[in-house]
């Protein structure tokens, strides 16, 4: 018996770490602020960072810091790029996946061009598209592009060619056979794709939102509030930064996943 | 599919692409320091990697090297605090539970996002990108090592502790070989993301060198081609670095071991 009570504490215990480490860290990090032994321009207080935060979101005078005016700029990039980025991908994916020929042709060419980070393309997007949106707008897709399109190839040419014969067998169209056969078949690792893809895009927006000239955007707000010092609103952009890629890949991602997989009762091969 | 056509096709394709890209600007009447033609680039990246009549090491061949040295101090550190922290989440439930909900929140930020309080932490330079690349480099080494670790059969942890193992043995000889596997099998997701943050990081935060720096600054002078030279070298040694060191790698360890297929 003794055992295992000692077992449960034990459990208790293991459950309760988290909590009591994490309130140590936090409370640590305050006093530390507080007391100046660490200077706190460099590492404001957890209480002086929240404080910021609640008078970005509630203070809409100085546009530098309004915290939600930024979030929702970058959010529109992504709502914008992302999705175009998607597209572009899925049907080059598919006419590569497609197109023997075409694959063999192209295959080794995006072995070369894919490894370039999709952020290098930004200093040249700045020169040929404009300064600020237009430029990050091009680095999201080109980076959703990227990371997607071999998965969609991939997917494409795994699926079973007798897939696609059976369904001309009883003379359905290529439309068709593309739209309802491929397609659905596809769609897992097309899926796994479109999940790097929302990754990288996010990735890719914050970093060209830094250097690019855009006048808003949570990258932007980061970094002007480190040219001016104000490490509180610096630490705040980079919390929404962290909850904001947290919602997308938990509320987004399962989003899509309800609407395409588990509809299509897929999510099985999805793990697998 | 012969294997003469395994290699003509892609050239064939290639030189196509080229020829459009070459003949259609030149037609086209764009101009042609914003829109270089191919051959203009190529021209470009001789001159920059040609021998220098003042003995100065070549500009591409001088930040392709600061690049590679950064990335290499990044890719040693991660490997190290990677593979620490995942045996340490492996074997320990109590630092499991601490660390894995953080690293599971860290994962998803883009680490470009660290870079302004690096930058007011340890300055402009080399110390703040080193830092940043390899913490976007160890995540991926910290989930795999965790990964191996906790897959360990524990009928294997038991018989040789049977023969008399003690821990330091135990991680020896059965959690750090079943970790080894699953480190290399990271180390292509980590590499690759080991790259692409540096280069986005050089460009924010490099004083003076590095290829992002170089593409930057060329950018600032309206140098496109410079810029497209910059490009060509990431590629190639993103090519070099994700592909064929990776593939080397995985040949000598996985691929031996019988875990993977030769690819």
């Amino acid at each position: 018996m003794a055992g295992h009570d000692l077992k449960r504490r034990k459990s208790r215990f293991e459950s309760a770490a988290p909590i009591v480490v994490f309130s140590i860290v936090l409370i640590a990090w305050e006093f530390v602020s507080r007391a100046g032994i660490v200077n706190s321009l460099l590492l404001p207080a957890p209480t002086q960072i929240v404080r910021a935060g609640i008078l970005g979101l509630f203070d809409a005078d100085d546009i530098s810091y309004n915290v939600a005016a930024h979030a929702g700029h970058s959010l529109m990039l992504l709502a914008i790029g992302f999705p175009v980025g998607v597209i572009a991908a899925i049907l080059g994916g598919m006419a590569l996946g497609l197109s023997t020929p075409l694959y063999r042709a192209l295959n080794p060419i995006l072995g070369f061009i894919l490894p370039i980070p999709a952020i290098a393309w930004a200093p040249i997007a700045m020169i040929w598209f404009g300064l600020g949106t237009p430029a990050v707008l091009a680095v999201v897709i080109v980076s959703c592009f990227s990371e997607m399109i071999f998965n969609v190839v991939a997917g494409v040419r795994s699926v079973p060619r007798n897939y696609a014969w059976q369904v001309q067998t009883f003379g359905a169209s290529r439309w068709f056979v593309f739209w309802r056969v491929i397609l659905p078949a596809a769609f897992p690792q097309i899926f796994t794709g479109i999940k790097l893809g929302l990754a990288a895009s996010w990735r890719s927006l914050i970093g060209a939102e830094m250097f690019a000239g855009v006048t808003l955007g949570l990258g932007l707000m980061l970094f002007e509030a480190h040219d001016f010092y104000a490490t509180d609103v610096m630490f705040v952009a980079l919390a929404i930064v962290a909850i904001v890629s947290l919602a997308i890949e938990q509320i987004g991602l399962r989003a899509i996943e309800r609407r395409t997989l588990e509809r299509w009762g897929l999510t099985n091969m999805v793990e697998t | 599919m012969t294997v003469s056509s395994r290699v003509w096709l892609p050239l064939i394709s290639l030189l196509c692409l080229l020829c459009l890209w070459e003949f259609g600007l030149r037609l086209s009447g764009l101009d042609q320091q914003l829109f270089p033609p191919p051959s203009n680039i190529a021209l470009k990246i001789v001159d920059l990697v040609a021998p220098r009549s003042d003995g100065a090491v070549p500009t591409l061949l001088l930040h392709v090297s600061v690049s590679v040295g950064r990335l290499a101090a990044a890719m040693i550190i991660a490997l190290f605090l990677g593979t620490a922290i995942g045996l340490l989440m492996g074997t320990n439930r109590v630092i499991y539970r601490i660390l894995y909900p953080t690293v599971n929140a860290l994962n998803p930020i883009p680490p470009f996002a660290y870079i302004p309080i690096l930058l007011l932490w340890s300055g402009r330079g080399s110390i703040s990108i080193i830092l940043v690349t390899s913490l976007s480099a160890s995540l991926p080494i910290i989930y795999n090592t965790m990964a191996g670790v906790r897959g360990v059969d524990r009928g294997q942890v038991r018989a040789i502790r049977t023969f008399g193992a003690g821990r330091l043995d135990i991680a020896r000889y059965v959690l750090v070989p079943a970790a080894l596997t699953e480190i290399i099998a990271a180390l292509r997701l980590s590499f690759g993301q080991a790259w692409r943050t540096l280069v986005g990081a050089e460009f924010i935060a490099a004083p003076s060198a590095g290829i992002g720096y170089m593409v930057f600054n060329a950018r600032n002078l309206l140098q496109v081609d410079v810029m497209f030279a910059g490009l060509v070298a990431m590629g190639l040694f993103g090519f070099l670095f994700i592909y064929v060191l990776v593939g080397k790698i995985e040949n000598h360890t996985l691929v031996r071991w019988g875990m993977l297929k030769q690819n």
